[in-house]
């Protein structure tokens, strides 16, 4: 039942902006693929695409190897949750989920069954009746996903389902979607730009930028080896540094570690002189910028806040931690 | 995904009955008579209306009249509208209807309300003879005040209802703000609410000018034979004495007014608008 | 809360006094028992009411009134709403033109939208008065429904079409199982205050005279203009009462000032 959806070489542009150029994607069958980029790099446009609500200007849409492009919507058996939820005001929750299973034109008996094994599955059995309306939002995104999983589609498209949800919510409803996306064995493209959720929900990532897909594997693979410079500084690796015999590398900011005086640096690393710039307390620890003798600034997070500003100071970069980025495009 | 063909023969139907009972026939008698029907071209409209003393009487007074109407409707209705933006979401319903409710009345039944105020035994001449301040019943009906008057009520509530729309867009924190800055409760109105909610306003005066330039029941009723208005003597001359070229050029000047208020109105808030 | 000045009050309320009073002063007269318009009232009676009932001239232009109305909005809306649906779904170009084009029936003066009728439609294709008037009042109404559907389809989010097409519903099934329920109430409050302006109507009916081509109003303005009888006051009042009816259904439907406030202030909005 699960499809492979292969995008080749899609591009679509509107007035003034390409907002997909030359998209190379294939996401395998049964697994979650994660798109993830930031606000405007095309995500929703490529989905759009993939569902068959925008015609790309150029490529093609295959789905399980045949082409798909000019197919409607309708006919492309694929199930979608929108970012806005797009549920039916106007129908009743199970109203909402029954409504692909009637244009299905299912005997009612089935209908009826198939409703129950969807509100089941996300645990809303008891909201049948309910409109959207007096649902909250939790509720309501579950909804989304049970109507989309209801028609059993090959695909599963999730355009950030989880942004409009309190940070909470959405960290509890992660483990929510990836049972059901196990438990049906779909397909999925989930939409993110938050990368603490595509690292710990896909089983690959693909990160976009303007448009272009920059990187592609498996979620360890793409963070510990981000593949070009705007992709580290996107993953969060905030510090760039020059390492004699290693030339520029990348560093995340809790990999950079603090000596204190008398110290010594374990062997495999790196050491940095300079002063304390800032100092800010971020609830877990402290964010504390420093400036080296070069004048690059880094960022580092320490547990404590001995260090005012002005105070000279000691970094080091475990080498093992350092991205490389020589020869890696920008 | 729309196939091109379904959007057109979607709009087809609507467009062909527009063409047909609309844009042909205005044109026709705008612009040029259609055949079997002895008007002139526009030439000939132009013509009549160079030479009918009578038509640019009527034009003066038609926008005179408009003028004034505007003026007052926007004195009155503005400070209604502002008031029912800023109130309790109760009471802006309730006041919000009160005030829009005429606009579902008829102008006949608006305005034949003003014939009992205004008439020779109406409640006003009766009350000022019964004060002693006239002698004979009066005959207030027939004049131009009389139309100014009745047509302000007929349209007070275009006022009212874009003017609330646009003080309701202002935020009641800006005043607020301006107020503790050491503004009056009038400035902060003045230099603050109303510049913000001007776009809006203007759409409601101009609503208010073009609606009394074309208006017809209240200057038919109110303002009788004596004080005819562009409206009243288009149907004059298209009704009664049957002169279609001066009717049609009525119909033009009228047109022109109209659409030159709108246009005029459509400009300025872009240049108003700070940018 | 923030203090208001005590002028704004003041206007206001002479303002609503001044809108109101003189439409609650017709109820008052009719309800007169004496022959003439007269407040206060000279004794009370309901035979005005009665008459205006039994009145056979007032009854037929009603019965001209309600058909016209009736056929002319269901006609504005079968035109219309596929003209919105080209526009805001469909993608038709140039959209602002078409928009304006078809907005220009409310701009151009009713009485010269009703004299170019005449003059086309009667006289020139010897149209007869109730089709010129039918059709007059179908293209008043035309701005409204496409202006009104158009906003409604606008507001309503698109994604909820897209979701039902990904859930295996054709163009059709869409628009008659989402589309069509989602504007609905929208729609159907514009619909009644349609049918108001067109029962209103002085201008067009004025001039497209024929046989069985009078409405209410018109008839009204006649007997007005020839007597002085309190007839046309209870007329007025059994009007008022429509209108009361009319309000809280539009309010039950979309809010009835919104869509109201929508619908004048759109007319100068190209
Ligand atoms: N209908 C449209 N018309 C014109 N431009 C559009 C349209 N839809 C998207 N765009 C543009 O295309 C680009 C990609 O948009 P898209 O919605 O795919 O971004 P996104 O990655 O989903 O962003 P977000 O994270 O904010 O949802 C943006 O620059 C956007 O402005
Ligand atoms: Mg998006």
């Amino acid at each position: 039942m699960a499809a492979v959806v292969r995008l080749d070489r899609v591009r679509h542009t509107f007035p003034g902006v390409v907002a997909l150029d030359d998209v190379e994607l294939t996401a395998p069958p049964g697994r979650l693929t994660a798109l993830l980029g930031p606000s405007g790099c095309g995500k929703t446009t490529l989905l759009r695409v993939v569902a068959g609500h925008l015609r790309p200007a150029a490529g093609r849409v295959l789905i399980d190897g045949r082409d798909a492009t000019a197919l409607p919507p309708e006919r492309r058996d694929i199930g979608m949750v929108f970012q806005s939820y797009a549920l039916f005001p106007h129908l009743t929750v199970a109203g909402n989920v029954a409504f692909g299973l009637r244009m299905r034109r299912l005997p009612r008996e089935t209908v009826r069954r198939r409703v129950g094994e969807a509100l089941d599955l996300v645990g809303l059995a008891d909201q049948a009746g309910r409109r959207p309306q007096e649902l909250s939002g939790g509720q309501r995104q579950r909804v989304a996903l049970a109507r989309a999983v209801t028609i059993r589609p090959a695909v599963l498209l999730l355009d950030e389902p989880l942004s409009s949800l309190d940070a909470r919510l959405a960290v509890q409803m992660r483990g929510e979607l990836r049972r059901v996306q196990r438990e049906t064995g779909l397909t999925a493209i989930l939409v993110t730009h938050d990368q603490e959720e595509a690292l710990e929900l896909a089983d690959e990532i693909a990160i976009l930028d303007r448009g272009r897909v920059v990187q592609h594997g498996a979620p360890q693979e793409v963070f510990r080896a981000p593949a070009t410079r705007w992709v580290a500084g996107f993953l969060g690796y905030e510090n760039v540094l020059d390492i004699p015999g290693k030339g520029p590398v990348a560093v995340r900011p809790e990999h950079l570690g603090l000596l204190r005086p008398g110290d010594e640096a374990p062997g495999d690393a790196h050491v940095v002189d300079g002063t304390v710039a800032d100092v800010r307390f971020r609830g877990t620890g402290y964010t504390i910028t420093f400036r080296t003798a070069e004048g690059r600034s880094l960022v580092a997070v320490s547990p404590d806040d001995g260090l005012a500003p002005g105070a000279p100071a000691r970094l080091y970069v475990p080498l093992s931690r350092a991205v490389g980025l020589e020869g890696r495009s920008t | 995904m729309w196939r091109r063909r379904t959007t057109g023969l979607l709009l087809a139907p609507g467009l062909a009955v527009l063409a047909l009972v609309f844009l042909y026939p205005v044109a026709v008698t705008l612009v040029a008579a259609p055949a079997g029907v002895d008007d002139g071209g526009l030439a000939d409209r132009l013509g009549a209306l160079a030479a009918d003393d009578h038509i640019w009487r009527a034009a003066a007074r038609t926008v005179r009249v408009a003028a004034l109407v505007t003026g007052l409707c926007l004195l009155l209705g503005l400070p209604v509208g502002f008031l029912i933006s800023r109130g309790p979401p109760r009471r802006r319903a309730v006041l919000l209807a009160l005030a829009v409710f005429p606009l579902l009345l008829s102008t006949v039944v608006r305005t034949y309300s003003w014939l009992v105020i205004l008439g020779r035994t109406g409640l006003l001449s009766r009350a000022l003879t019964g004060l002693g301040l006239a002698e004979r019943p009066t005959q207030l009906l027939y004049t131009e005040t009389a139309v100014v008057v009745g047509l302000t009520q007929l349209f007070t509530p275009l006022v009212i209802i874009t003017a609330y729309g646009a003080f309701a867009h202002v935020h009641p924190d800006l005043e607020a703000a301006a107020r503790g800055l050491g503004a009056s409760a009038g400035s902060a109105f003045r230099r603050v609410a109303l510049p913000l909610a001007l776009p809006g306003v203007l759409v409601g005066a101009t609503l208010v000018f073009a609606g009394a330039v074309t208006a017809f029941t209240t200057p038919l009723l109110l303002g009788g034979t004596r004080t005819p208005t562009l409206a009243t003597l288009l149907y004059d001359y298209a009704n009664v004495t049957v002169d279609w070229s001066s009717a049609a050029a009525v119909a033009l000047l009228m047109t022109v007014i109209v659409l030159a208020a709108g246009a005029l109105a459509a400009r300025a808030p872009a240049k108003a608008a700070p940018s | 809360m923030t203090r208001r000045h005590p002028v704004v009050g003041a206007v206001a309320a002479v303002a609503l006094t001044f809108l109101l009073g003189p439409i609650l002063l017709v109820v008052g007269v009719a309800f007169t028992a004496g022959d003439t318009i007269e407040f206060p009232p000279r004794g009370l009676s309901l035979r005005w009411f009665a008459q205006a009932l039994s009145y056979g001239p007032f009854l037929e232009a009603l019965r001209t009134s309600l058909l016209v109305a009736v056929a002319g909005t269901v006609l504005a809306l079968a035109l219309g709403l596929p003209v919105a649906l080209s526009l805001n779904r469909g993608g038709a170009r140039p959209r602002g033109a078409i928009g304006t084009l078809f907005t220009l029936p409310v701009v151009v003066p009713e009485l010269v939208l009703g004299y170019a009728l005449f003059q086309t439609l009667m006289v020139t294709f010897r149209v007869s008065a109730f089709g010129a008037l039918l059709a007059g009042h179908t293209v008043l109404l035309l701005p409204y429904a496409v202006r009104v559907t158009g906003a409604s389809l606008a507001q309503a989010d698109r994604s909820l079409e897209e979701a039902a097409r990904g859930l295996g519903a054709g163009g059709w099934a869409t628009f008659t199982r989402v589309t069509l329920p989602v504007i609905g109430p929208g729609v159907a409050a514009a619909s009644v205050l349609s049918l108001v302006t067109s029962f209103n109507n002085v201008p067009l009916s004025l001039l497209l005279n024929g046989p069985g081509t009078t409405t209410l109003p018109v008839a009204m303005l006649h007997h007005v203009e020839f007597a002085f009888d309190p007839l046309v006051a209870a007329v007025c009042t059994l009007l008022l009462v429509l209108a009361v009816v009319v309000m809280l259904v539009t309010e039950r439907l979309a809010g009835f000032t919104d869509v109201l406030a929508r619908q004048e202030a759109d007319r100068w909005r190209p």
